[in-house]
């Protein structure tokens, strides 16, 4: 067990432990609140949400919980007995029986009174929330975002426009309440100015040393996925800035002694963060980058801040999981070069087909163009049941000699 | 002139087993008839992967809509593109791409359906350099004003499309004559289908599978002739039918690729009676309207046909479909047969089953993988099954 002092925890930690406590409590306890609760996909548009004062809960974040709190695979093994195949998406799995059982970290999340599911991350979660629609016999809203991978069509721009105002149809039916505009575009860009701000607080990372790795982001992210669009998200990442940018003025890092810079691509594996991150700091080597939390703010460009809701299918159909591969690739090659990384670690997720499936060409991508080492360590991000510490170790330690021998070749 | 008409060998066919044996020899070697085919009549062929292309603009193009199912036993080239969690057929369809067995093809049609299908579309697009590439990506969410809307438009990029690149002319009256040609294969595929489940003893299973994986490949009016054919001839054999079924067995799943099945359950005195398979009736039992503007009666189908679990459209309407199919062809067990790692179909399972129980229909869910045959195991399972059922 590790022995860490409290007063070693910063402050920003124990800020967003607070507003996480409450965001959940005010969702468990929503009926007191007289307010309603949709289940919404992690990519999915919860600006509308937020403006009609619906409460948004996360079952992906209740799958990361799930992970982290290691009783991925207790879960997952009841899904097995439950009919789901091992080779199904293990925060679906371990989500749909918590539905049931009423197990896993918090008990189960709240009951839903709609579903919103946006298909821009897998077509998973399709059938994810068919099974909860069922279970739950509450309304599902399907915000379809057609696959970008060349181009964003006009066609596609047309659909998404004329969906948007089928959403806040779906809204103000099942709510019974007239959405309002104005409290729209206010929601919108608090939004973008949280965007902004956690595109800063990855920023700060470009930093020798940099002041956070991926597994911080992959913590931090939590408030960004599930409130954004609230002012208390832009008050605690301009908080968080505030901490990281001090760390950066004193020239702490977040690796004591960082020699090596990685990128970490795809979902965390969340039974092993601590694991996986002692793992790296031994070698000195600090992941100061990854593809998963980036994705929550690289789509501003198609953002227009004065129009959020005509805009807002242009931003959430080609957020990084619905683009091309080699659109994948060339914002990896960006995120080297800014960051300047000096080799790339990829979970190929075996619960992740989309982020996975295409790696092996962005390897080769990366090698070609950067002429940087890959490292692809097979895992799943919840269910841990085929994990072998010993396995992935030593091919790490592996990565990172070859790593050093280049750096020493380099340098 | 449009279609083309391979005299030689299907006219000739006047037989249920030659005709049935000519289906079989196109479906066990789809890319050597497909090259043949090229040679002879210089006719391109258009690959595709599933039912959600619109296999009318292709051949209204006069081009082949040529499915894929993958030869390739071995995973020896797909490995370097694409992880071992991925289904079969993906890995399959790659490896015979990579290693050359599909230069063949003048162009390739992408749907938008499962997560695997559409990273295959980029991978492919990165590391095949053979023949045009389309990404047909029709709505998700079928239904609604707006999921309707944007079909046509696709419909109409795709048909702008593959006159662009592969300079064919696409105008009203061949794609009126394609929905024609198509409508009566479906139409005869669909009495097949109704003869089967009448006469289960008319045609074999394997056979009816045959014709059925032969029919996607085929060049489309020389199906028509044979089935045309066919069916007549199986209407003529009503009569002299002799051997009854005792159990009746509907499969479901997305392609059956292991025709050995179909002997091991009539091996057992049970048959196939019907299917709720991609490679089966769900491509055939929809009729596209003819009497409404082509485009928006393509639209039409692909937004009224049962849907593939990969598409949304209710919460329940593919277990009533399996109920109801129970149902009008009397059927005493569901065997699901479903390629490994297929998630839209694995998904569905739990409810199925449980829906299926909730009417006392017993049901085995059978995992397979289109690179490998069927081994003892499998075969126990499906035995156990029949007996006790």
């Amino acid at each position: 067990m590790s022995k860490i002092d409290k007063k070693e925890i910063p402050e920003s930690v124990l800020k967003m432990k607070k507003i996480m406590k409450s965001y959940y409590f005010k969702a468990k306890f929503a009926k007191l609140f007289r307010r309603k609760i949709a289940w919404i996909t992690s990519g999915g548009p919860v600006e509308p949400l937020i403006a009609m004062g619906i409460i948004p809960v996360y079952p992906e974040n209740h799958g990361a919980m799930i992970g982290a709190a290691k009783m991925g695979n207790e879960l997952c093994q009841k899904a097995d007995e439950m009919g789901y195949s091992s080779d199904l998406c293990s925060y679906a799995r371990a989500d749909i029986v918590c539905s049931y059982t009423g197990g896993g970290p918090i008990g189960g999340l709240p009951s839903p009174d709609m579903l919103i599911c946006c298909n821009n991350i897998c077509g998973t979660v399709l059938k994810w929330y068919e099974i909860q629609a069922r279970r739950y016999r509450v309304p599902l809203f399907i915000f379809d975002t057609p696959f970008v991978h060349t181009n964003y069509t006009e066609e596609a721009r047309y659909y998404l426009e004329n969906q948007v105002s089928e959403y806040i149809d779906f809204l103000e039916k099942v709510t019974g309440r007239k959405a309002s505009m104005k409290k729209m575009q206010k929601v919108g860009s608090l939004s973008v100015e949280a965007m902004k701000l956690w595109q800063k607080i990855l920023n700060t990372a470009v930093n020798r040393p940099s002041p956070m790795t991926a597994f911080d982001a992959f913590f931090y992210l939590a408030l960004i996925v599930t409130l954004r669009g609230t002012k208390v998200v832009v008050d605690f990442y301009k908080f968080l800035l505030e901490e990281l940018t001090e760390k950066v003025e004193d020239n702490i890092g977040a690796i004591p002694d960082e020699r090596y810079r990685l990128l970490w691509d795809n979902l965390p594996i969340w039974y092993k963060m601590r694991w996986l991150s002692n793992k790296f700091k031994e070698h000195n080597a600090s992941l100061v980058a990854d593809t998963y939390t980036t994705a929550w703010c690289d789509t501003l460009e198609f953002i227009d801040e004065n129009n959020f809701i005509q805009t807002l299918g242009d931003a959430y159909s080609q957020i990084y999981l619905n683009i091309g591969v080699d659109k994948m690739a060339d914002k990896i090659i960006r995120m080297i070069d800014k960051y300047q990384i000096d080799g790339v670690v990829m979970h190929s997720n075996r619960s992740c087909k989309p982020y996975s499936f295409g790696q092996l060409d962005i390897q080769k991508i990366i090698y070609e163009k950067r002429r940087i080492p890959t490292l692809l360590i097979e895992a799943d991000m919840t269910d841990g049941r085929k994990f072998s510490d010993e396995q992935v170790g030593s091919r790490i330690d592996f990565f990172m000699e070859v790593l050093k021998e280049r750096k020493g070749i380099l340098l | 002139m449009i279609y083309f008409s391979d005299d030689s060998n299907n006219a000739k066919a006047d037989n249920i087993c030659e005709i049935i044996n000519r289906f079989r020899d196109v479906a066990e070697k789809p890319y050597e008839y497909a090259c043949q085919l090229k040679a002879d009549k210089n006719i391109p062929v258009v690959g595709n992967l599933c039912n959600y292309i619109p296999e009318e603009i292709i051949v209204a193009a006069g081009c082949l809509p040529f499915r894929i199912f993958g030869e390739s036993k071995n995973t020896m080239h797909s490995d370097a593109l694409i992880q071992s969690y991925c289904c079969s057929v993906v890995k399959s369809v790659l490896d015979d791409a990579m290693g050359n067995k599909l230069s063949f093809l003048n162009g390739m049609v992408f749907p938008h359906v499962c997560d695997s299908m559409q990273r295959l579309s980029d991978i492919w697009r990165l590391n095949i350099k053979d023949g045009c590439h389309f990404d047909v990506l029709f709505p998700v969410k079928i239904g609604g004003h707006a999921s309707k809307k944007y079909m046509i438009a696709v419909l109409r990029k795709f048909k702008s499309d593959i006159e662009n690149i592969l300079k064919v002319k696409v105008d009203y009256l061949s794609l009126k004559g394609a929905i024609t040609l198509l409508n009566n294969i479906r139409k005869n595929m669909m009495h097949l289908y109704e003869l089967k489940a009448l006469y289960p003893g008319i045609i074999k299973g394997s056979d009816l599978n045959a014709v059925v994986k032969g029919s996607m490949v085929m060049y489309r009016e020389d199906v028509d002739i044979l089935l045309n054919k066919l069916v007549k001839l199986l209407n003529e054999r009503i009569n002299i039918i002799e051997k009854p079924c005792e159990k009746r067995i509907l499969i479901s799943g997305s392609i059956c690729s292991q025709p050995a099945i179909y002997d091991i359950i009539e091996d057992q005195n049970a048959c196939v009676v019907g299917d709720d398979l991609c490679t089966g009736l769900r491509n055939f039992d929809f009729l596209i309207d003819e009497n409404v503007e082509p485009i928006e009666a393509i639209a039409e189908k692909f937004l009224k046909r049962l849907i593939c679990p990969a598409k949304y459209i209710d919460n329940s309407s593919r277990s009533e479909y399996i109920k109801n199919m129970v149902k009008t062809y009397s059927v005493d067990g569901v065997i699901f047969i479903f390629l490994k790692f297929c998630e839209p179909f694995f998904f569905d399972y739990p409810y199925l089953k449980t829906e299926l129980d909730s009417n006392n229909i017993s049901s085995i869910l059978v995992e397979i993988s289109s690179m490998k045959q069927i081994d003892e195991q499998i075969r126990t399972r499906i035995e156990t099954f029949l007996e006790i059922l």
